[in-house]
């Protein structure tokens, strides 16, 4: 998962992205598009609002500037007010950091994330804004974003995933196509 | 300018003041005997040794004796720089050894073609080796701390790196919280005692020239320049380190190699 990010380096094989390999300085570029979530969410110090603002500060990200507009709606999605903005992120629970990792990082509306168990160390209620989110980013353009979702929950994969691929101590063990559920 | 030349036998009269060490060591049972024979064993000759060689390159008097002597410093200092740290990376020695040699290079360079630009031939031992001596020997200073705390910093630091690294980050974006407290660290020391010279203690060098002779308002003047200087070669050489270790921890492809830096080795 983070040789997909690009954060390591791969031992053989490529990684194609729009049928070209990614290198140098044009990885960052890369990584704005294509955004790899931590499992559990580093948030840097300061207001949870500081942390939407810093994709912006990177020049990958100069054309574009951070809109309060665009981040509402997805607090109203998950049961948060705007004074969730002024929080300091020191004081978020585990479940909260994620859920604004996650904002910080659809916010960029990208369109690829790379997802390793996101859901992992939170509990249900967290767990179900989380999917929602995700859920929510894919369904605004169904046909141009895609996500890679590592879980251990056999009936998260079966909702969130349209296909699936099983890995077992480094193996690929198996692939299986399934139709998802309910397409929104 | 007169000074009191030194006999052999005045030597060993100050020498004989490790008697007082030695009686607090037997009468605490400190067990420090050994070592206390060792300590000034290790002083005289040591300090005999580098009085040959620069008696011997003072009077050859030549560039290339100067040159050659001013580069083993170098060395040396760039390879103890690394040897201070308590966290460091593979290939820190050359990182080292270039950014004291930058630095100290350029600031003692326009020590003795600029502000003693009257000194005839330029590389005169007298002044050469001693100003590029303090200089190597702060920047050494700097370069060891500033490498010390970016390690320790991107160490500790990983997972938000790479959190701004995943949103696009280039390398230099991701380091630069970093960068800025290890420069920061590198500096303080150098400021610090600009603020306090000459209050606190007498520097060294100032208080050398008082011994021999000189007036103080020349021996002021003199240690006003070096504050500069080793202030100007701190702030290059903590620079300097700091940007060739973030280029190594670092690849092009603005990847972090956390798995480069060396975790805890204890102090030397």
């Amino acid at each position: 998962m983070r040789a997909l990010a690009n954060l390591d380096s791969i031992d053989a094989g490529k990684i194609l992205w729009r049928s070209e390999t990614i290198q140098g300085n044009a990885i960052p570029h890369f990584r704005q598009q294509a955004i790899y979530l931590q499992q559990s969410a580093t948030l840097i110090d300061g207001t949870v609002e500081e942390n939407l603002r810093l994709p912006f500060t990177f020049r990958s990200h100069h054309q574009r500037e951070y809109s309060r507009q665009t981040i509402l709606p997805l607090l109203a999605q998950v049961n948060r007010t705007e004074s969730f903005l002024d929080r300091s992120s020191r004081e978020l629970s585990g479940g909260e950091a994620q859920i604004v990792a996650l904002i910080r990082a659809v916010q960029l509306e990208p369109s690829l994330l790379l997802l390793d168990e996101p859901t992992a160390a939170l509990d249900e209620e967290s767990t179900l804004m989380v999917e929602e989110l995700i859920d929510r980013w894919f369904a605004e353009l169904p046909t141009k974003r895609a996500f890679v979702w590592v879980s251990h929950n056999k009936e998260q994969v079966a909702s969130v995933a349209n296909q699936v691929v099983t890995m077992n101590q480094g193996q690929l063990t198996g692939e299986v196509n399934q139709s998802r559920e309910q397409l929104p | 300018m007169k000074y009191h030349e030194l006999l052999l036998f005045d030597v060993g009269l100050a020498a004989a003041l490790i008697v007082i060490n030695a009686v607090i060591s037997i009468a605490l049972g400190l067990k420090l005997g050994r070592l206390l024979v060792l300590a000034a064993v290790r002083t005289i000759l040591q300090l005999l040794l580098i009085g040959m060689v620069l008696e011997s390159v003072f009077s050859l008097n030549k560039w290339y004796a100067v040159l050659g002597l001013l580069l083993v410093m170098t060395i040396v200092a760039g390879i103890s720089a690394v040897g201070r740290t308590e966290r460091c990376y593979r290939g820190a020695y050359i990182d080292s050894v270039i950014a004291v040699s930058c630095s100290s290079w350029i600031v003692a360079a326009y020590a003795l073609l600029a502000i003693f630009r009257d000194i005839q031939p330029w590389y005169q031992p007298q002044y050469a080796i001693p100003l590029t001596g303090m200089i190597l020997g702060n920047s050494l200073n700097g370069v060891s701390l500033g490498m010390n705390r970016l390690s320790e910093q991107l160490a500790t630091q990983r997972d938000q790196v790479e959190a701004m690294l995943t949103l696009g980050a280039t390398r230099w974006e991701a380091a630069r919280s970093s960068v800025r407290q290890a420069v920061h660290t590198g500096m303080t020391p150098i400021i610090n005692s600009m603020m306090v010279v000459g209050i606190v203690s007498l520097p060294g060098m100032m208080t050398g020239q008082l011994l021999s002779g000189v007036s103080p308002w020349q021996a002021v003047r003199y240690q006003i320049i070096i504050m500069f200087l080793i202030a100007a070669a701190t702030a290059l050489g903590t620079v300097c380190v700091v940007l060739l270790s973030c280029r190594r921890l670092f690849n092009a492809d603005h990847q972090f190699l956390a798995a480069l830096i060396e975790k805890d080795r204890g102090r030397r």
